[in-house]
């Protein structure tokens, strides 16, 4: 920062430094500023709902009393069991459908990779309730799938149903998050060089071995991602619950729909999002350790 | 079997007895000034026409009201008549309604009508912060569901109508909608349509498995839990619950304990796999999933299949009302009111009575849809008789406590 | 001198090549492909197949008979047609806004380090952990807020609620999404690449189109698409904050209490096939895309 510099546009070293230093936040603040304003101001809001007595019409009153937080953690533990549960299952299983897609995509794709991804996410362009519709009169109780199975085949017993099952549940659920996971999985696949998979053949590793041991460990970004895109929204999931289930196999969206709208009760209501959305960076924190880190920081 | 004739007769059950028989055929088609509320009976078409000049005079009884636009109308889905057919004969454009586009050329407004309202919580909790913060919502008219209309007008949040600008309404309302205690005048609502609840079954797959078709609530108690369903509207699962034990769905008789027994009838179906559904029972009876289900008889009457049946059970069913309301702050009240003026024209009622297939408050609107359809005019789920409008129950407007204690009970049923 | 692989295999033994994997790798993994993308495309072709049905009644449920009745028609019904643009026209503004935002955030945290990172790493997962209704129903209360004093409408945009408030919604929720689709990609990332244009005398800007970006790209594409699909298909978020605009999902949601109408399935298999359409065209003109490395 000498004199001399002071006609041109500033450079030297601690310029450079400054501008270093600043450039992450450059690149974070409007993204940043958009949560902010528009999510994180008004979740506050909601937390202190969670934390006050009162309705929307009758105005809110603070009186940071956990009641709101026992009611909610006594009351509905079996639904957000089965958040995880079906949650859960239905990641594991849009893992291993997802992943051998996005594998081929990745590495047989040829030139028509895009188009084939492009097949994969355009389902997800018509609405939700016309493809569960559609799954429901494939699925019906003499539908195309099981009217032959139960009459022509006689396999399955005849009053044997699948819809409001939580098969039918974790099906709904898994086709719906599908491209969610395979996604980033073929974004993380398809970034990795093919000849470090010749050099593993080289050097005599089998086509398992190499997978294993090559493969996989580069494609762990996409994996985590892949699994935190599926279960995180698939926990706070309640439409499917609501066409496809039971009601038994209510989750814990569900229970907070009902609370919001139906109850007007907004205590409990966010209390029950708050305790999700912890149990769900909780998770995250795990899943991200045994990972291990870099996965989290890139 | 009904026990409302044993209860004591309160004056909403006379009310309901009246003329929802739809025989009222003495009321003019279009009223003109307050002075003559009665015209002579068999309103023609032709007459429609100068009446609707009529009809466009009265407003201006009222000063310098002047009609603005576009009028922001939210409503139900497939709630009024649609221009399928009339898009065909050229005269509208597909997907237009003739009662809008007629309504609009009549007073020169523009209509901005959306079907947006897809059951009450999900809408109202939409304009709720604005209509707690007195802000206008946007809309200039909706229509809400009784108990959730009578929450909203006894919370003040909407505009009181002007008599003198909706002669047709106070003129051509049934009788038997007349007087409800949440707003005795109407002052604030106008019937949009009714509907009925009641118990549904698919016929043939009853016959196929050798069931006998049900005539009360309890016979359909009696089937397999999982080929049943109930709906996911509290109100009128436990309405019908009441009926079945033998009480009067009647919120100003009924006790908390009453709706216990209900939730305890229904708990050990619950447990053995019956589901809570809206009209998706529609998709379940073509798919054989469900075998009979409790269902409202719009659905039924209009869209069922040929082997799906529609039954006012023994023990009574629930009728129910949508209503228009002007939320407070509307911009453009004054043409919300010709509006409501508008549709309670018999002949324009019977025009959305004859695609709507639920049941039109207006009186007249039978005579009406004969000309458009004499099998609608014969059909007892539009029209209901007597008898059935004696077995009919309004189980909506419920106190806070009860309500409470109805969605406490529902919740743990339904597992939320 | 007997050598031995990495596992202390023998080296003689293993050199064959393991035939059950190259036979899993050549056919079975394409035959499950195709069947995980069959089973993708199911309920769509059982969409179109019932776009072309006439139903009885209101309700599109059960097969009756053929008709392209619906086709002729598509927008027969009051609204549909705005609602369905007005679903494209957010989608589009919004996918591209929360991707570019997402993708600056995205690379921040991947390449850069800074106090606070880890903890951003970690809240960029809460959007997606919240119940959209939480959202939706906090966002409406924000924006009747602004109307309301101290505020008092000095912003504007913000109330009445419509479409400006559907979009600044869509970016919101979007955002998370395009963040962690993009880092997926990102992460990891060889700087010797960048440092290398840097050595031939690229400044940092021009590394970043001609190097960086092109090998992000594929990232940031599928972020998009992500986000898009979110936004086409949003309901409860949507059904707070659109005041008296509607789009498409709230229209379908709204309409199935009452009807089911042909029009749902023609739209969407017209949304279907016009965006398969397109990008097939454009892959078939540009000869394929070129592989990107």
């Amino acid at each position: 920062m000498t004199a001399a510099a002071a006609s041109g546009p500033p450079t030297g070293p601690t310029f450079r430094r400054r501008l270093n230093k600043a450039v992450p936040w450059l690149l974070l603040a409007p993204g940043l500023l958009w949560l902010l304003v528009f999510y994180v101001l008004p979740v506050i809001q909601m937390f202190t709902y969670s934390i006050s007595t009162g309705s929307i019409e009758a105005g809110f009153t603070l009186t940071l009393s956990p009641d709101a937080y026992i009611v909610a953690l006594s009351k509905f533990g079996k639904q957000f069991l089965n958040s995880l549960l079906y949650g859960g299952a239905a990641t594991i299983f849009a893992f291993l459908i997802g992943f051998p897609v996005a594998y081929s995509i990745a590495f047989r794709g040829g030139r028509y990779k895009n188009l084939i991804l492009f097949l994969v996410i355009a389902p997800f362009f018509t609405s939700f309730l016309i493809r569960t519709i559609s799954w429901k009169i494939l699925l019906g109780d003499e539908g195309p799938l099981l009217g032959p199975l139960k009459h022509t085949l006689g396999i399955l017993p005849g009053d044997f149903s699948l819809l409001g099952t939580p098969i039918a549940q974790v099906a709904g659920l898994t086709y719906n998050f599908l491209p969610f996971m395979i996604l980033p999985l073929y974004v993380a696949l398809e970034k990795i060089d093919p000849r470090l998979i010749e050099a593993a053949a080289d050097l005599y590793a089998g086509r398992w071995s190499a997978f294993r041991r090559v493969t996989f460990p580069l494609a762990l970004p996409g994996v985590f991602a892949g699994s935190l895109l599926t279960f995180i929204p698939a926990m706070g999931d309640y439409i499917n619950a609501e066409l496809l289930g039971n009601p038994q196999t209510r989750m814990i969206g569900n229970v907070i729909q009902n609370r919001l709208l139906v109850q007007n009760d907004y205590p409990v209501g966010s209390a029950l999002s708050f305790i999700l959305m912890a149990a769900i960076l909780a998770a995250v924190a795990i899943y991200a350790r045994a990972l291990g880190t870099e996965q989290l920081t890139g | 079997m009904t026990n409302e004739l044993a209860t004591p007769v309160s004056r909403r059950t006379i009310l309901k007895g009246a003329a929802l028989g739809g025989v009222a055929t003495f009321i003019a088609a279009c009223t003109g000034s307050k002075a003559n509320p009665a015209a002579s009976a068999a309103a023609t078409p032709a007459a429609s026409a100068p009446a609707s000049a009529d009809a466009s005079a009265e407003p201006t009884a009222a000063a310098s009201q002047v009609a603005t636009g576009p009028l922001m109308f939210a409503n139900w889905p497939a709630y009024i008549d649609l221009a399928g057919a009339a898009g065909d004969s050229g005269e509208y454009a597909p997907g237009s309604s003739p009662t809008l586009e007629e309504f609009k050329k009549q007073y020169g407004v523009d209509v901005n009508y959306q079907e947006k309202i897809g059951d009450n919580p999900s809408f109202v909790e939409t304009i709720k912060p604005a209509l707690v913060a007195g802000l206008n919502t946007g809309w200039d008219l909706i229509v809400i569901t009784d108990w959730m209309a009578s929450k909203i007008v006894t919370s003040g949040w909407v505009e009181k109508i002007d008599h003198a600008n909706v002669p047709n309404c106070t003129a051509n309302l049934a009788d038997s909608l007349k007087n409800l205690p949440w707003d005795p005048g109407n002052d604030s609502h106008y019937p949009w349509q009714s509907g009925m609840t009641g118990v549904g079954y698919n016929a043939k797959t009853l016959t196929e498995n050798k069931i006998a078709e049900p005539t009360k609530i309890a016979d359909i108690y009696a089937l397999p839990a999982d080929k049943l369903s109930f709906l996911s509207e509290a109100r009128d699962t436990f309405g019908l619950g009441l009926l079945k034990l033998g009480i009067d769905a009647n919120p100003e008789t009924i006790t908390l304990d009453d709706l216990q027994k209900v939730a305890d009838d229904i708990q050990p179906l619950v447990d053995k796999g019956l589901r809570f559904t809206g009209n998706e029972y529609l998709q379940d009876f073509a798919q054989k999933k469900v075998w009979a289900a409790f269902v409202w008889s719009g659905d039924l009457a209009s869209s069922g299949g040929e082997d799906d049946r529609f039954i006012v059970p023994e023990e009574g069913a629930l009728i129910w009302t949508d209503n228009m309301l002007i939320p407070k702050g509307a911009v453009n009240k004054y043409t919300a009111e010709l509006m409501m003026n508008y549709v309670y024209d018999p002949r324009i009622a019977a025009q959305i009575a004859n695609y709507v297939y639920y049941v039109s408050p207006v009186k007249g609107a039978a005579e009406e849809i004969k000309k458009l359809d004499p099998e609608a005019a014969a059909n007892p789920l539009l029209f209901p008789t007597p008898e059935i409008v004696a077995k009919q129950h309004n189980f909506q407007a419920l106190s806070d406590e009860q309500e409470s204690k109805l969605n406490d009970l529902y919740s743990t049923l339904s597992g939320t | 001198m007997a050598t031995t692989t990495a596992d202390g295999d023998d080296l003689a033994l293993r050199r064959p090549s393991q035939p059950v994997w190259q036979k899993i790798d050549r056919y079975l993994l394409p035959a499950f492909t195709v069947l995980a993308i069959g089973y993708l495309l199911i309920p769509i072709v059982v969409m179109i197949v019932f776009s072309f049905n006439k139903p009885v009644g209101k309700f599109n449920y059960a097969w009756n008979e053929f008709s392209i009745d619906g086709w002729l028609h598509p927008f027969d019904w009051p609204g549909l047609g705005s609602a369905v643009l007005t679903s494209l026209g957010v989608a589009i503004v919004s996918t591209i806004i929360a991707t570019v935002l997402g993708t600056m955030i995205g690379l921040a945290l991947t390449r850069y380090s800074f106090r606070g990172r880890g903890l951003l790493n970690g809240l960029i997962f809460l959007p997606m952990a919240t119940p959209e209704i939480v959202m939706g129903a906090s966002l409406l209360t924000l924006f009747v807020a602004t109307a309301l004093p101290p505020i008092a409408g000095s912003v504007p945009l913000l109330y009445p609620t419509g479409l400006h408030t559907i979009i600044i919604a869509h970016i919101m929720f979007n955002i998370s999404f395009v963040v962690v689709t993009v880092k997926a990609r990102v992460s990891g990332f060889d700087r010797r690449l960048e440092e290398a244009a840097m050595d031939l005398g690229a400044d940092e800007l021009t590394t970043f189109w001609k190097v960086t970006f092109p090998l992000i790209l594929p990232g940031i594409t599928a972020a998009a698409l992500l986000a898009f699909s979110l936004s086409i298909d949003d309901f409860v978020i949507t059904n707070f904050v659109s005041g008296t605009t509607n789009t498409f999902p709230i229209w379908v949601y709204s309409i199935q209490r009452n009807a089911l109408p042909v029009q749902i399935n023609v739209v969407g298999s017209m949304v279907f096939l016009g965006a398969v359409g397109l990008v097939l065209v454009s892959s078939l003109r540009s000869g394929g895309i070129p592989k990107l490395r």
